[in-house]
């Protein structure tokens, strides 16, 4: 009776095994995929896959596809592919600014539910895929190339997070959504991560580059580098870069007793001096505390400017304020939780700004 | 006849006949006076004793003291004759046959019923050398070799201690081989003592050449893949052994002494890690510990990733091995079974053949498996660096003993992982590990898995199980 029991477990531990047995060289790597609409619920699906050749770097191939959903699209690839579609290794997932206007949940519910899927794979938005993958084509690029661009231009530029499918998510499932996605742009024949996307939801709404795209990262990023450029003390045409590292940052949001929503935040920098067009004394530490406070309110005349903007201009909490106010006080935020765009629109956000200059480089 | 008679007559064609054909045994009947009824008769075999000496010293000087011709001969003429000499009196006909080939002089004497031995034996054996299968760059070059005698010198010289107990038996209804079973008093366990001795007084065998045969018997789970005992060519192993409170067993002919009760960990030590600095041998140890994990479970675990998993691997790894896959025409479980039955063979065959000729088969097969197999488009690259790091973790595993099971399970993981991926693979180690915690050598787990055990692994503490509350005590085991 005994080993029969054991001869059962044995046979139940089998019968769950793994049927998916696939020879490597029986697949299609899928290196990027794009999804963009035509029509109402109809869409294109422009994947490029990676062939490899024998003794040779493996290159891209950029085929179109049409399909309800993606899996029916996977499945119709297979007209014309000599191998399996593999999608676990795919780095970027493109998705056309038309498309995401219509919520991009569903769009990425396949990779999501998959098992084998790998998590990190990029999130990214731009004007139109199936452009950027041509372009990705003509050059030999695969889309690692897509992912390495926006891990670089978020790691040492401080221009938005790098969205992986993981993070996106993530933050589509917090109480207050909030949602920032790497935004591509194909200039001229390059493509270029060029600000940051932001989201209602998963909505997408607009686009923020240059200085609001700045002023997120330096919000939202820990120790990240990003650079910032004041004038000299001395004179104003010329400049001073700095490179910052975010040492500290303290969040803290409530809802007052006359029903302000309040948010402190305070951000600590250490700056190191990179470049320097001045003729001053850096030696001198009168001129270290002055450069200190202008950097001070450049950064935050940056910062300024993007919560502004969410504000005013498109009304939409991108940095997780109401995330925080949930996780903090979770009474005061289902009082508001209704009317939360006016109430953010209201917030009184208040800014802290420290920074230290730690090195002046090598010369003074 | 199992006794001697008191008649020489009777006697002496009792063993011309029972040494019938036994061509190598030589017979000298010495009476140098002629009187009838008072000679004595000398028997031995030519080929293990020294004859020169036989003749010089025990023939001459017998003839000298020879009892004039009214006094009768008796055995005290050996004590008179030779008064340093060891020389004892035996009356079984079994017995003297056996020393009689062990290299003595047998001598009969009239009217007694007792025969007088004497040692004369001279074998010319090999020297002692350099062991074989146990080469350390710090530690004692002395080896054991097949001669029992010089094997109990060497270990009495490392330990001149009346402690350390060496009880002989003989193994084998017909070769009666003789067999050492070495302990240190007050050390040893008496259960496992106790255990030893039963169990070697129960092995049932012919006839014995080598400690291997008597490993078999000796074991609780015989057929185990795993061996449950370990065996060494060192004396110095041996002897650090014992002073842990290990029993030890040397059988005659056979230059491979066995260690018992042995532990899975045992098998992944070596001596020098006593030798050198402590660091280095608690770091080899995990060397080795990888080296056993690997040895048993990279080519399959290669499968299972690269057919099963490959979302596992790293994107860039993953393309690298689409890339090397490419132009090959097998799956990658055949191609790793193929390649490491071509490592076996190269293995079998370098193994059997002479030296010079071994390091020939050993360049050609290396060519072979690694460039042209990849050139001819047989495997991938990445397929022979598996196996080649896999035959190169089964060297490193000090027991050649221990290897051998990683090499066969190593198969078997290989074709469960190929159908059922890493969660095959997983059942396979579960069940091994089942498997190796069940095992136990003389009341000893042979695998556990506990703190106290990984300090013994790694601090170099005695066991705890050899840590006796029952000490041997003087009287008490007969």
């Amino acid at each position: 009776m005994k080993s029969l029991g054991v001869i059962a477990i044995i046979l139940v531990l089998l019968l769950s095994s793994c049927t998916n047995s696939e020879e490597v060289d029986k697949l299609s790597l899928i290196s990027a995929v794009g999804l963009e609409k035509i029509a109402d619920n109809e869409y294109k699906i422009i994947i490029q896959y990676l062939m490899p050749k024998k003794d040779q770097e493996p290159f891209p191939i950029t085929k179109e596809v049409d399909g309800l959903t993606i899996y029916e699209a996977n499945n119709n690839l297979n007209e014309f592919l000599p191998r399996k579609p593999y999608w676990s290794h795919n780095f970027i997932i493109l998705l056309s600014e038309e498309l995401a206007k219509e919520g991009i949940r569903r769009q990425l519910d396949f990779f999501r539910r998959n098992p084998e899927m790998r998590q990190d794979m990029l999130v990214a938005i731009t004007e139109s895929p199936r452009k950027i993958l041509y372009n990705l084509q003509e050059q030999q690029l695969s889309g690692e190339t897509l992912k390495l661009i926006a891990g670089q231009a978020s790691e040492r530029n401080g221009l938005g997070e790098v969205s992986t499918l993981h993070k996106v998510y993530q933050n589509l499932f917090f109480k207050k959504p909030f949602l920032t996605i790497t935004h591509i742009f194909l200039d001229g024949e390059n493509p270029r991560i060029d600000g940051v996307s932001i989201f209602d939801k998963d909505k997408y709404i607009t686009t923020i580059k240059g200085d609001e795209a700045r002023g997120l990262g330096l919000i939202n990023l820990k120790n990240k580098y990003s650079s910032v450029t004041v004038n000299c003390l001395d004179n104003e045409n010329r400049q001073i870069t700095f490179n910052l590292t975010n040492t500290h940052k303290k969040k803290n949001a409530y809802v007052n007793d006359l029903g302000i929503f309040k948010i402190h935040l305070t951000l600590e920098f250490e700056a190191s001096l990179t470049e320097s067009h001045c003729m001053r004394n850096l030696s001198n530490t009168d001129t270290i505390k002055k450069l200190e406070k202008s950097l001070n309110k450049k950064i935050k005349e940056l910062a300024k400017k993007t919560i502004e903007h969410s504000q005013q201009n498109v009304e939409i909490d991108y940095f997780g304020f109401g995330n925080l106010l949930y996780l903090n006080h979770p009474k005061k935020w289902k009082e508001i939780e209704g009317e939360y765009k006016t109430v953010y629109k209201n917030a009184n956000i208040q800014l802290k700004i420290k920074t230290r200059i730690v090195q002046t480089g090598a010369v003074n | 006849m199992e006794k001697l008679s008191t008649s020489l007559d009777q006697n002496y064609k009792f063993f011309q006949q029972r040494l019938n054909h036994c061509e190598d045994v030589e017979f000298r009947i010495l009476n140098p006076y002629k009187v009838k009824g008072n000679e004595i008769i000398f028997m031995y075999c030519e080929n293990v004793i020294d004859e020169l000496i036989v003749f010089e010293t025990l023939f001459e000087k017998i003839i000298q003291n020879y009892p004039k011709k009214n006094e009768k001969i008796d055995q005290s003429i050996l004590k008179d004759v030779f008064p340093t000499t060891s020389i004892f009196f035996l009356d079984d006909v079994q017995e003297i046959i056996s020393y009689l080939f062990y290299g003595f002089c047998i001598i009969l004497f009239p009217n007694s019923n007792k025969a007088g031995l004497v040692c004369y034996s001279q074998k010319n054996f090999r020297q002692v050398g350099e062991p074989q299968s146990e080469v350390v760059i710090r530690g004692p070059r002395e080896g054991f070799v097949e001669v029992i005698r010089t094997n109990i010198a060497m270990i009495r010289s490392k330990l001149p201690n009346a402690n350390l107990k060496v009880r002989l038996k003989k193994i084998g209804t017909e070769s009666k081989t003789f067999t050492a079973v070495i302990y240190m008093e007050n050390k040893v366990p008496l259960d496992t003592l106790q255990k030893v001795l039963t169990r070697i007084d129960k092995i049932d065998i012919e006839s014995t050449h080598e400690s291997g045969s008597i490993e078999r018997r000796l074991e609780e789970h015989p057929f185990s893949l795993f061996p449950q005992i370990v065996h060494t060519e060192r004396p110095d192993k041996l002897v650090s052994d014992v002073m842990e409170g290990r029993i030890a067993i040397i059988v005659d002919g056979s230059p491979h002494a066995l260690i018992l009760p042995s532990t899975f960990k045992m098998f992944l030590q070596a001596s020098e890690d006593y030798y050198e600095r402590y660091w280095l041998g608690a770091a080899l140890r995990v060397v080795r510990t990888f080296a056993f994990l690997i040895a048993l479970l990279l080519p399959s675990f290669y499968i299972g990733v690269t057919t099963f998993h490959l979302e596992m691997l790293p994107t860039e790894l993953a393309l690298a091995i689409a890339t090397q896959k490419e132009g090959t025409p097998f799956s990658a479980f055949f191609e790793a079974l193929l390649m490491e039955v071509f490592f076996e063979l190269l293995r079998e065959a370098g193994i059997r053949l002479p030296m010079p000729v071994g390091s020939a088969v050993s360049i050609v097969g290396g060519l072979v498996i690694g460039d042209a197999a990849i050139q001819a488009g047989i495997a991938s690259p990445a397929m022979v660096i598996v196996v080649a790091l896999t035959g190169i973790a089964s060297f490193a595993i000090p027991k050649y003993s221990f290897a051998i099971p990683l090499r066969i399970l190593r198969f078997g993981l290989m074709i469960i992982t190929s159908f059922l991926g890493l969660f095959g693979l997983m059942i396979a180690i579960i069940a091994i590990f089942i498997h190796i915690t069940s095992l136990s050598s003389f009341g000893v787990p042979y695998f556990e898995l506990s703190y106290s055990s990984f300090k013994e692994m790694f601090y170099f503490v005695r066991p705890s199980h050899l840590k006796n509350k029952n000490k041997f005590t003087e009287g008490e085991f007969k």
